[in-house]
């Protein structure tokens, strides 16, 4: 089974280097869509199916805090799993994300086995 | 005592960014000599928490092609100077985040979005507390921090 992944950052460069990673990594991707912030991120999910959800905090016209917030309120997005991707790795940002609904933290920086690694348990895909 | 932790921290933080995103490593630090040519190219951003303050990551052209090289798996010779800036301000970003992160455990911050100059920092932090260059696999990389006096 082949998934849809959504990138939210408003780093081309980071988004670059997910998606490199997620193709390295083995995992079953489809269709790699990307976004760079928040609200542009919703319009994707209004209009694709999407698998995951991986996004940044820190950005522009709408938040990574906001976006979760937003897809957990929305009983069409509330199942769509998200993994945040961060700099901020305090506790207190951490707590609050997940208590917000996201499904995983990345903490930046990472090796490309930990997104591998975050994405298939969030997922739920097993390796051979 | 912030100063302190910032000689241990970031070179720490720095080490771990290069080596598991840049494929790159630190061989050497040294502390920055204010006389230095200043035509490269740097990445700078604004953080708010405790503390507040700048942060910046400078380094020559060549350097921030070859990290960008590394950074999104292309080759050298493809890398525009656009892709060099973009990295650069995510290795800005990650830093500093990192680092903050390792002061403040358990506080949130917020840090703005970096932007790359073609010149150096215009604005002089109030109080810089970290100032030094870094020699990696790539080439040399002056790192410093700034924070805001409390009133």
């Amino acid at each position: 089974m082949a998934y849809n992944i959504l990138i939210v950052d408003d780093s081309p460069a980071m988004q670059t280097f997910v998606h490199r990673v997620l193709d390295l990594s083995g995992l079953e991707v489809g269709n790699c869509f990307q976004a760079e912030n928040g609200e542009i991120a919703l319009d994707v999910l209004r209009g694709n199916w999407i698998d995951i959800v991986l996004t940044d905090i820190n950005m522009p016209v709408m938040d990574g805090e906001e976006l979760v917030r937003q897809m957990s309120s929305n009983e069409l997005f509330c199942n769509v799993p998200v993994v945040v991707v961060s700099t901020d790795n305090t506790e207190g940002r951490i707590r609050a994300m997940m208590k917000l609904g996201a499904k995983g933290y990345i903490k930046k920086p990472f090796v490309p086995e930990t997104l591998r690694h975050e994405v298939e348990q969030v997922l739920g895909v097993r390796n051979a | 005592m912030l100063e302190q932790q910032c000689d241990q921290l970031l070179p720490n933080a720095l080490g771990e960014i290069l080596e598991s995103m840049f494929f790159s490593a630190i061989s050497e630090t040294e502390v920055v000599d204010q006389a230095q040519d200043r035509s490269f190219i740097s990445a700078h951003l604004s953080f708010r928490g405790n503390p507040s303050g700048f942060f910046g990551v400078k380094t020559s052209a060549q350097t921030a092609q070859k990290l960008a090289a590394n950074f999104l798996g292309q080759d050298e010779a493809s890398i525009s100077e656009s892709q060099s800036g973009e990295v650069l301000c995510e290795l800005a970003n990650m830093l500093c985040g990192s680092s903050l992160s390792r002061l403040e455990s358990g506080e949130k911050f917020e840090l703005s979005a970096p932007t790359c100059i073609p010149a150096p920092m215009q604005s002089v932090p109030d109080r810089v507390i970290y100032d030094h260059l870094f020699q990696t696999d790539e080439g040399s990389l002056h790192v410093w921090m700034g924070v805001e006096e409390r009133p």
